[in-house]
């Protein structure tokens, strides 16, 4: 019976092999693809609100190092940007305006610079401190080599979190993030 | 034969011996060609950027998410998209029903390119979708003159 039914294929059974053949591939790299995303679905995203910060260290720009410990006691917004992000400069005009509006009331700012392109620990200072220079930034900023972005699992810039007093993660955002959404989250956590 | 093996025939044909299959074809039967291939690719190498997105999505919870979802979906299609308006380009407007069945090179090349991946021979980025493009804007190019025109209809 098969061969009949093969027989009568004739000359098209090649072809249709070889696009049988096309189509398991496809399906089989959607397979793959699926199977990664489920087994690492809770990695998959950025690290979600209502967790601890996890362990981190990055280098201030004025020599200083700042870490989970840091955030203890004070109302943090965090953001993760790179000179090269356009979106991520507008985040900054708008974080450094915000961060006048809280002078010495327990709220606290930085910009963690994760310039990548393979530069230097050295070239990415450069380039960080040029930048803060020309545009007046005075945004406290300290520098990352990958360490906390893997930690934070940013993905796209600018990533936003703002961090509670107690060191829990609040609120996640990536992308720009408009100003009064910052500033409504920062007041609710504000005593 | 039925319309799946008609179209795996189709797909198979297109790659083994594209003008003899080419010339047998008819412009009605390659309408859902184009979604289906497109769709492949998607599946094929898009599912995992997708589920990254959708999990941006749950955690942001806000309109930023949603567009970096979109802005997932969009990078991944970009390739196919640019392949299909390549490929009208070459096969001119009376002949651009045919694009759809174009994109099977580019499928081909990213789902060999997946797969080399996943047994741990990486491709430079990109390097599939440019060498899948060229070669579904040479399969436009060396099958034209087999495939029939279509002429629009006029109002």
């Amino acid at each position: 019976m098969k061969r009949v039914a093969l027989g009568t294929l004739g000359p098209a059974l090649g072809p249709a092999l070889v696009g049988a053949l096309v189509v398991a591939l496809a399906l089989l790299g959607a397979g793959r693809e699926l199977h990664r995303g489920i087994t690492q679905w809770e990695r998959l995203g950025p690290l979600p609100p209502g967790g601890p910060t996890p362990t981190f260290e990055v280098l201030t720009l004025d020599g200083g190092r700042f870490g989970p410990a840091d955030l203890h006691g004070k109302v943090s917004v965090v953001t993760f940007w790179a000179t090269w992000c356009s979106a991520c400069k507008s985040e900054l005009e708008d974080l450094e305006a915000l961060q006048h509006e809280y002078p010495g009331t327990g709220v606290q700012f930085l910009a963690i610079n994760n310039e990548g392109g393979g530069l230097s620990p050295f070239e990415a200072a450069a380039r960080v401190q040029g930048f803060a220079r020309t545009r007046g930034m005075t945004l406290p900023t300290a520098l990352d080599d990958g360490q906390a972005a893997r930690s934070f699992r940013v993905g796209p810039i600018p990533h936003t979190l703002v961090v509670g007093r107690d060191g829990i993660v609040r609120h996640v955002h990536q992308g720009r993030v408009p100003v009064d959404t910052l500033r409504e989250e920062i007041d609710e956590l504000l005593p | 034969m039925n319309p799946l093996l008609r179209a795996l025939w189709r797909y198979g044909g297109m790659l083994v011996q594209p003008r003899v299959t080419a010339r047998a074809l008819q412009a009605n039967e390659v309408r859902w060609d184009g979604f289906v291939l497109g769709v492949l690719y998607l599946l094929c190498v898009g599912t995992l950027e997708l589920l990254r997105g959708v999990a941006m999505a749950r955690v942001t919870a806000d309109l930023g998410g949603l567009l970096m979802l979109a802005s997932a979906l969009g990078r991944v299609l970009v390739a196919p998209i640019v392949v299909l308006v390549a490929c009208e380009t070459v096969l001119g407007r009376t002949r651009s029903c045919w694009r759809g069945l174009m994109l099977l090179p580019l499928l081909v090349v990213a789902a060999l390119a997946h797969e080399a991946g996943a047994h741990g021979v990486q491709v430079r980025t990109l390097v599939p979708e440019i060498a899948g493009g060229l070669l579904c804007v040479a399969l436009a190019w060396w099958v034209r003159p087999e495939l029939a025109t279509v002429e629009e209809e006029k109002p």
